[in-house]
C-alpha cells in the first residue's frame, strides 16, 4: 500500500475519515499528475473492492487462493533477504543475567514471585549468569556474527527500590561495559528498558502497574537510560510483551506479580503500560530524538489462528476478535487510532478504561516502527489467549500479512521468534532448526512476496536461562548451558551453527541441487511406466466362441440356463482380443506413448499350489497376451516375477502356510517359477525383475529381528537361483537380462552439525539398500557396516540378532547375480540417530525419521526432494562401479484427479535430476519407469489414471518429456526414429481412437449416397413416366405404331 | 428398374442395420464385470458405538502402531473396510493403517498387520436396533473398546460397554472420491501440539519408512 495510508483501524467511524482524508490526498497529488490519474484512481479502487478497506485484517482468512501444492509463492523460497537486513539475538535480563542480590541491586517482583510461588526452583546458582560471565556471552555473539544484540536492562540493578536517584555504579558500570563492548565488536545494541523485572519497592508501595503513578515513576528512569546510554544506543524499546505482563501478572496469575482474576486489573494495567509507553516516546522525540537520532517502540507479542471452517464468516469474526483482543489491544492505540477497538469496547463495557480525546492524540503513533513477538510464551499455555473455539496457527507470515492490512503496512522489527526445546536436549537440538528454518523461510516469503517490511529479525535466544512459568524446564537458547556447572560455559547447538550459516549467506541457498541442465537421453532409452501386480482374467470376456454347449433359458421357469445334452458346438481357437482388460491397458499405454510397460505377474494364478504340478496355462495365455499385444504396439515389457505388498503377500497358499520365506525351500519354488515364466515369455521379454521391493519384506517378517534377516536371506538366494537359472539356460537364446528392484529411498541426515545424524543416515543406506546391494553387485555378504553394528549392539546388550552367514556356495551364487541396478525411488527421508533397545530390525538400525515441515509434500506425506535421486545415484555408482541402472518406480501421489499440478512438478524435477546424474555424473541410467499406471478406489492417488480409467493431465505431460528424450535446447534437439514414428503415428491413433465416429460417418455417408442416387433415380424416371405420358398422347393418332 | 430399386433398400437397410449392430459394440466393450475386485463384498463404514451414558459415544479407530481406541469424529482414521470372510463372518480392516481388528486372550482389541482367521475374523450379528455385534468364535467375546478393568466387570455381569456398533456410511456416501479429501485434509492439518517442543510432531517416533509400491 502507498505511505498515504499509513495508519489504520477497524473502527468504523475512524475508517470514513481515514478513507476520505487518504482520498482528498489522492486528488491533490493526482491533479499534479495529470495524465495517471484515471489509471491510479481505478487501480485505487480495484484495490479497495479486492480487499476491502485497509485496515481489516480480516481479509487474510477471507481471500483463500486456489489451492495449488506447487504455487511458488508457497513454496520453500531459496533466496536472500534484503542487502542490510538486521540478523540478531536477543535475551531479557532477569532470565540471564542471575546474581539478584550482587553489587547493591535490589529485588524485583520476579525475584519475589520466585520465592514465595515458585519454590521447587533453586534461584540461587541456576542462572547463566550473563552478569558475572559477559566475556563469554559477548564471545556467543561473535561465533553467531550477529548485526544487533537486543537485550534489557534490569531496572532494580540501576535503581534498587525503582525510584530515580543516585543510581547503583556496579550495574551502571555493567551495562556500559556490555554497551561499549558491542560498539567496539560493531554489534548494533537494542535496549529494552523493561523486560517484566519492576522492583518490588514500586510493586509493595504502589501495587505497581496498576497505580498511574508509575507511569510517571517509569518516565524517570527512562529519562535516565536516555542520558546515560543514549550516545551509543540507536534502537529502544519500552517494554516486551505488555499483553502477557497484564494477562499473567493480573488475570492468570502465572507471571509476577501473580495476581488473579480481577478483569478490571488487567485492563488498568493495560492501560498504564501505554500510556507509560507514549509518554517515554514522546519524552525521547522531544528531548533525545533530536541529538540521538535514534527510534522507539514498544515489542507487542501475539499468537496467530485460523478459522475452524474456511470461508465462514462467523468464524472469520472469531479469529478476529482473538487477534484484535491480544495484538489489538495495543498495537490499535500505538499504531492505530489511538483507542482501543471497537470489538473490545463493546464487550468489555465498564471494565475498558476510556481514552479521552487529547489522551488518544498523545497515543497515536507513538512508534517508530513495528516491534513484533512471535513465540512459545503467547502460545501457551492454553490459557494464555481466547481461542474462541479456532486453530491457534505457527504461521508467521500470516501474522505479518494481517499487521500489514490492520496498521498499513508498517516497517517491522520481529523482536521475538524462536520455539523451545525441552530441558533434557542438550545442544543436539535437532527440532529447532526445522522451526527456525520455517519461521526465517515465512518472514522470507512475506518479505518476498507480500511485500512485508521487515527490517530486522530477533532470534531468541542467545543463550538458555529462566523461562518464566516454565522455570528450567524449558530451553530456549542458541547456546546451551549447564546450570549446575560453576563455569557456565556457553556451548553452541545446532540451531547456533544454523543461525550462523543463515546469517552468512543471508538468507537460504539450495547447495544439494545444481542448476537444471539441457539435454536428452539417448535413443535406446527405455520410457516406462510402472503398474503393480495384473490379476490375470482367466475367463475369457466372451465364451460365447470358447464354449462348446448350447443352453436353453428358463426352461423349467428357474430362469436358469440349462445345457442342451449331445450338442456340441464348433469353438474358435483363443485369442488375445477375448480380453477386455488387455485392450483398456494398452489404450492407456497408446496414450502415453511410453516404450516400456512393466507389470507384475500372480505367482498364485500361475501356479495355485506352488509347483509345477498344477501350471495355470490360462493365466500364462493372458500374460502372454498382454506382452504380444503391447508389442503391436511397440511397447516392451519389463515383467516382475513376484510383487508382494503389504496387504498382499503374494505367494501361492501352500507355500504361504509352509512358513511362506522363512522357510529355505523357497528358493527352488521360486526358481521353477521363475523358469517357467521364462519359458513361456522368454522370447518377447527382455528385462526381468525377479523380486520387487525384497527389502521392504522387513514389515512382514518383523516379529523378530532374527525373522528379518532369515526372510531376506531366503529372498535373496531364491533370486539368486533364478538369475543363474536364467543365465544358463534361457540368456543364450533370449538374450534378455535380470535383476531385483530395491526400495532405495535417500537418507539425509535431519541435523547436519550432528556428526551422529551424518552416521545415521549412512548406517539406513547400508540397512536399508546396502543389505541387498551389497551381496549381489559386490561382495557376496552382507555389508561390513551393518555387520560391525549389529555385533556392536550384540556386545552392548541391546540386541540379540544375528545377521545370516552365507556359505561358500551361497557367497558364489550370490556374487554378481544381477545383470542391472534397479531402484524404486520415492523420495529422500531425513534420518535421526535414536537409540533403540530390543531384536527388531527396526530397533538394530537406531534410527527415527524427521518430516520437515518447510519442504513440499504429498498428502501421504512424500517429501518432494528430487536432488535425493541424483544423491542416490551416485551413491550407487560409487558403491557398486558402473553398472546399468534403472529406475524401476519412480512417482508421487495427487489429490487431482485431472489436473496433477504436483505430479507433473514431480515428474519434471526427477527426471531433470536423473538426467544430471546420466549427463554429469556419468551414471549409466538405462530406464526411467514412472509410478503408476492406475490407481484404486480410496487408495492414495498415484495413477496417470484414475480409478475409472480417465487420464490426468500429466500422461500428456510425461509424454511430452518422452517424445523430446528429456530437456533438449532450443537449437539441438536429436530426435530418435522411434519417437519420430510415435508422432507420425498420432493420425493412425486418431483413427483408433474414433473408429466408431468413422463408422458412423461412413455409414451416413454411404447413406446419403444411397438416397441421392434414389432421389435421382425417381426424379428421371418420372421424367421418363412423363415423357411417356407425353408420347401417349400421339399416340392416340399412331395407333398403329404399336400395333405395327 | 424394379431390381435396382430393391438392391438399394436393401443396402440402405444393411447399413442401418450394421450401424445399429456395430454402435454398442464399438462404444462399450468392457462390462462391469471384467472391473477388478467386482464380486468381493467390500464395505467401507465408520463403525460407531455410544456407551451407555452418553458422552463416551465414539468411532472405532486402528492406528498405525496397532493400537484400537476411540475417536471422538469421523476421519480418514476411523474409516475401516468390512469384508465378508465366510457366512455371517467378517474381517475388519483400518483402511488408513492396513491392519486388522483383531482379539487378543484376553479380549484387547489390536490392529495386526496380518491377517489372522482365529483372531481377526468376527461373527456379525445385526441386532433388532440396526446396531451390529461382533463376536469372536475363539475368544467367545464381542469387539469392544471398553477398557481391561470394564472388561473385568463384564464377566461378572454379562454386559460389555461400547461393544454395540452402527455401521455408518463415509460423509458422502457413494463417492468413494471423498475419502481421499478427509485424508488429504488430515495430513495437512493435524492439530499443532503448542505445548510441545516439536508442535508439527516432525520427529514422531510412529511415522514409518514406507513405500508406495509396497503400501498397496
Amino acid at each position: 500500500m502507498k505511505p498515504g495510508c499509513a495508519a489504520g483501524s477497524p473502527g468504523n467511524e475512524w475508517i470514513f475519515f481515514g478513507t476520505n482524508e487518504r482520498n482528498i490526498r489522492y486528488r491533490k497529488t493526482m491533479s499534479n499528475v495529470g495524465m495517471q490519474t484515471s489509471v491510479i484512481l481505478s487501480a485505487f479502487i480495484f484495490l479497495r473492492a479486492v480487499i476491502g478497506f485497509s485496515g481489516d485484517g480480516r481479509a487474510i482468512w477471507s481471500k483463500k487462493p486456489n489451492y495449488s501444492p506447487i504455487n511458488e509463492s508457497q513454496l520453500f523460497l531459496y533466496d536472500t533477504f534484503p542487502k542490510n537486513f538486521f540478523w540478531g539475538v536477543g535475551t531479557g535480563a532477569f532470565q540471564v543475567e542471575g546474581n539478584w542480590k550482587t553489587d547493591g541491586k535490589g529485588p524485583s517482583i520476579w525475584d519475589h514471585f520466585i520465592h514465595t510461588r515458585l519454590k521447587n526452583v533453586n534461584s540461587t546458582n541456576s542462572f547463566s549468569d550473563s552478569y558475572v560471565f559477559l566475556e563469554k556471552d559477548l564471545s556467543a555473539l561473535d561465533f553467531i556474527g550477529v548485526s544487533f544484540y537486543q537485550f534489557s536492562i534490569s531496572w532494580p540493578r540501576l535503581f534498587p527500590d525503582g525510584i530515580v536517584a543516585a543510581a547503583n555504579a556496579k550495574g551502571l558500570q555493567y551495562y556500559n561495559t556490555l554497551l561499549d563492548a558491542l560498539v567496539l565488536r560493531n554489534i548494533e545494541p537494542i535496549v529494552t528498558l523493561y523486560h517484566w523485572d519492576l522492583p518490588l519497592a514500586l510493586q509493595e508501595k504502589y501495587g505497581g502497574w496498576k497505580n498511574e503513578t508509575i507511569i510517571d515513576i517509569f518516565n524517570d528512569y527512562a529519562t535516565y537510560c536516555f542520558q546515560m546510554f543514549g550516545d551509543r544506543v540507536k534502537y529502544w524499546i519500552t517494554i516486551h510483551n505488555p499483553y502477557l505482563v497484564a494477562w499473567h501478572g493480573y488475570g492468570t496469575g502465572m507471571h509476577a506479580p501473580g495476581e488473579k482474576g480481577n478483569l478490571a486489573a488487567i485492563y488498568a494495567v493495560g492501560h498504564n503500560l501505554i500510556k507509560a509507553h507514549s509518554k517515554v516516546w514522546h519524552n525521547y522525540n522531544r528531548n533525545f530524538r533530536p541529538h540521538q537520532k535514534g527510534w522507539l517502540s514498544i515489542t507487542l507479542g501475539s499468537h496467530w489462528i485460523e478459522p475452524n471452517r474456511s470461508e465462514n464468516m462467523m468464524d472469520i469474526l472469531k479469529c478476529q476478535q482473538s487477534m484484535v483482543s491480544v495484538l489489538g489491544w495495543f498495537a490499535n492505540p500505538i499504531h492505530g487510532d489511538g483507542d482501543y477497538p471497537e470489538v473490545m469496547k463493546k464487550r468489555l463495557l465498564s471494565v475498558l478504561p476510556l481514552f479521552s480525546e487529547a489522551e488518544k492524540n498523545e497515543v497515536r503513533g507513538t512508534a517508530d516502527f513495528f516491534a513484533f513477538s512471535f513465540g512459545p510464551n503467547n502460545f501457551k499455555p492454553q490459557n494464555t489467549m481466547a481461542k474462541m473455539g479456532q486453530n491457534v496457527s505457527l504461521n508467521l507470515r500470516e501474522v505479518l500479512n494481517w499487521i500489514k492490512l490492520e496498521y498499513g503496512n508498517p516497517q517491522i522489527l520481529i523482536t521475538e521468534n524462536g520455539w523451545f526445546t525441552d530441558s533434557h536436549v542438550k545442544t543436539e537440538d535437532t527440532t529447532a532448526i526445522y522451526m527456525m528454518k520455517n519461521f526465517l523461510n515465512q518472514v522470507l516469503q512475506a518479505i518476498r512476496f507480500d511485500e512485508i517490511r521487515v527490517f530486522g529479525y530477533t532470534l531468541w535466544s542467545l543463550l538458555d536461562g529462566f523461562e518464566w512459568q516454565d522455570a528450567y524446564t524449558t530451553r530456549r537458547g542458541l547456546f546451551y548451558v549447564d546450570f549446575n556447572s560453576k563455569q557456565k560455559e556457553r556451548k553452541p547447538k545446532s540451531s547456533a551453527h544454523y543461525y550462523k550459516q543463515i546469517i552468512q549467506e543471508n538468507g537460504f541457498t539450495l547447495k544439494e541441487s545444481t542448476p537444471d541442465v539441457q539435454g536428452q537421453f539417448p535413443c535406446d532409452f527405455s520410457w516406462g511406466v510402472t503398474e503393480s501386480v495384473l490379476k490375470p482374467e482367466l475367463m475369457a470376456s466372451s465364451p460365447q466362441f470358447t464354449d462348446p454347449h448350447l443352453y436353453v433359458w428358463n426352461v423349467t421357469g428357474n430362469r436358469l440356463l440349462h445345457p442342451v445334452e449331445g450338442v456340441r458346438l464348433k469353438t474358435r481357437p483363443g485369442q488375445c482380443s477375448d480380453f477386455v482388460s488387455i485392450k483398456r491397458q494398452l489404450e492407456m499405454l497408446a496414450r502415453m506413448k511410453v516404450t516400456h510397460y512393466r507389470f507384475a505377474l500372480d505367482w498364485p494364478s500361475i501356479l495355485p499350489t506352488g509347483n509345477l504340478s498344477i501350471v495355470n496355462g490360462e493365466a500364462l495365455r493372458y500374460y502372454r497376451c498382454v506382452v504380444s499385444e503391447g508389442q503391436k504396439f511397440n511397447i516392451s515389457t519389463m515383467v516382475t516375477l513376484y510383487y508382494p505388498t503389504h496387504a498382499h503377500l503374494g505367494l501361492p497358499t501352500p507355500l504361504l502356510q509352509s512358513g511362506g520365506w522363512l522357510n529355505p525351500s523357497m528358493g527352488k519354488s521360486f526358481q521353477d517359477y521363475a523358469g517357467l515364466c521364462f519359458q513361456e515369455l522368454g522370447d518377447l521379454v527382455k528385462l526381468w525383475i525377479t523380486i520387487n521391493e525384497p527389502n521392504r519384506l522387513s514389515d512382514i517378517y518383523n516379529r523378530t529381528s532374527n525373522d528379518t534377516y532369515r526372510a531376506a536371506h531366503n529372498l535373496l538366494m531364491a533370486h539368486a537361483l533364478a538369475w543363474h537359472l536364467y543365465d544358463r539356460q534361457y540368456r543364450p537364446a533370449q538374450h534378455g537380462a535380470v535383476s531385483l528392484s530395491l526400495h532405495s529411498d535417500w537418507a539425509e541426515p535431519a541435523n547436519p552439525y550432528a556428526d551422529s545424524h551424518w552416521q545415521a543416515a549412512e548406517r539406513f543406506l547400508q540397512f536399508e539398500t546396502a543389505w541387498f546391494a551389497e551381496p549381489l553387485f559386490k561382495t557376496g555378504d552382507y555389508p561390513l557396516a551393518m555387520r560391525e553394528y549389529i555385533a556392536f549392539k550384540n556386545r552392548h546388550g541391546l540386541s540379540s540378532s544375528m545377521l545370516p552367514h552365507f556359505t561358500e556356495e551361497e557367497r558364489r551364487l550370490v556374487k554378481g547375480a544381477a545383470d542391472f541396478y534397479a531402484l524404486n525411488h520415492f523420495t529422500t527421508r531425513f534420518v535421526m540417530h535414536a537409540h533403540q533397545n530390543g531384536s527388531r530390525y527396526d530397533a538394530d538400525r537406531d534410527v527415527q525419521f524427521l518430516q520437515d515441515i518447510t519442504c513440499l509434500s504429498s498428502p501421504t506425506r512424500l517429501a518432494v526432494l528430487p536432488w535425493g535421486e541424483r544423491k542416490v545415484l551416485s551413491w550407487i555408482q560409487r558403491n557398486y562401479g558402473n553398472v546399468d541402472v534403472y529406475i524401476t518406480a519412480n512417482g508421487i501421489d495427487d489429490q487431482s484427479l485431472e489436473n496433477d499440478e504436483l505430479r507433473k512438478y514431480y515428474l519434471e524435477k526427477y527426471i531433470q535430476e536423473a538426467l544430471k546424474a546420466y549427463l554429469v555424473d556419468k551414471v549409466k541410467i538405462k530406464g526411467y519407469y514412472a509410478f503408476k499406471l492406475t490407481e484404486e478406489k480410496s487408495k492414495p492417488r498415484f495413477g496417470f489414471f484414475t480409478s475409472n480409467f480417465k487420464a490426468k493431465s500429466s500422461t500428456q505431460f510425461y509424454n511430452k518429456l518422452i517424445s523430446n528424450s528429456g530437456f533438449p535446447s532450443v537449437n539441438s534437439s536429436l530426435r530418435c526414429s522411434q519417437t519420430q514414428r510415435n508422432t507420425e503415428c498420432t493420425a493412425c491413433l486418431v483413427l483408433v481412437q474414433k473408429k466408431p465416429l468413422i463408422f458412423f460417418g461412413c455409414c451416413f455417408f454411404s447413406t446419403l449416397v444411397l438416397l441421392s442416387i434414389i432421389i435421382f433415380h425417381k426424379r428421371k424416371r418420372r421424367k421418363s413416366w412423363k415423357a411417356k405420358n407425353l408420347q401417349h398422347i400421339p399416340l392416340k393418332k399412331g395407333h398403329k405404331r404399336v400395333l405395327s | 428398374m424394379q431390381s435396382r430399386r430393391a438392391v438399394a433398400g436393401a443396402l440402405v437397410l444393411a447399413g442401418l442395420w450394421l450401424a445399429s449392430a456395430a454402435g454398442p459394440f464399438a462404444l462399450s466393450d468392457a462390462g462391469p464385470h471384467v472391473h477388478y475386485g467386482w464380486g468381493e463384498a467390500i464395505r467401507l463404514r465408520h463403525l460407531y458405538t455410544a456407551g451407555p451414558h452418553g458422552p463416551s459415544s465414539c468411532f472405532l479407530r486402528i492406528g498405525a502402531d496397532g493400537a484400537v481406541d476411540c475417536a471422538r469424529g469421523q476421519s480418514a482414521h476411523t474409516l475401516v473396510e468390512i469384508r465378508a470372510v465366510a457366512l455371517r463372518n467378517v474381517a475388519i480392516k483400518g483402511v488408513l493403517s492396513t491392519r486388522y481388528l483383531c482379539m487378543g486372550a484376553d479380549g484387547r482389541m489390536r490392529g495386526l498387520p496380518q491377517y489372522s482367521a482365529e483372531d481377526c475374523a468376527f461373527e456379525e450379528e445385526i441386532r433388532p436396533d440396526g446396531y451390529n455385534v461382533y463376536r469372536s468364535k475363539k475368544h467367545h467375546l464381542p469387539v469392544s473398546l471398553s477398557s481391561a478393568k470394564q472388561r473385568q466387570l463384564y464377566k461378572d455381569r454379562g454386559f460389555l460397554p461400547l461393544s454395540h456398533f452402527l455401521p455408518m456410511l463415509p460423509r458422502s456416501a457413494t463417492e468413494p472420491e471423498n475419502f481421499e479429501d478427509h485424508l488429504e485434509a488430515d495430513a495437512f492439518s493435524s492439530p499443532l501440539e503448542t505445548d510441545d517442543m516439536d508442535p508439527f510432531g516432525i520427529a514422531s517416533k510412529l511415522r514409518l519408512e514406507q513405500s508406495p509400491s509396497f503400501q498397496k
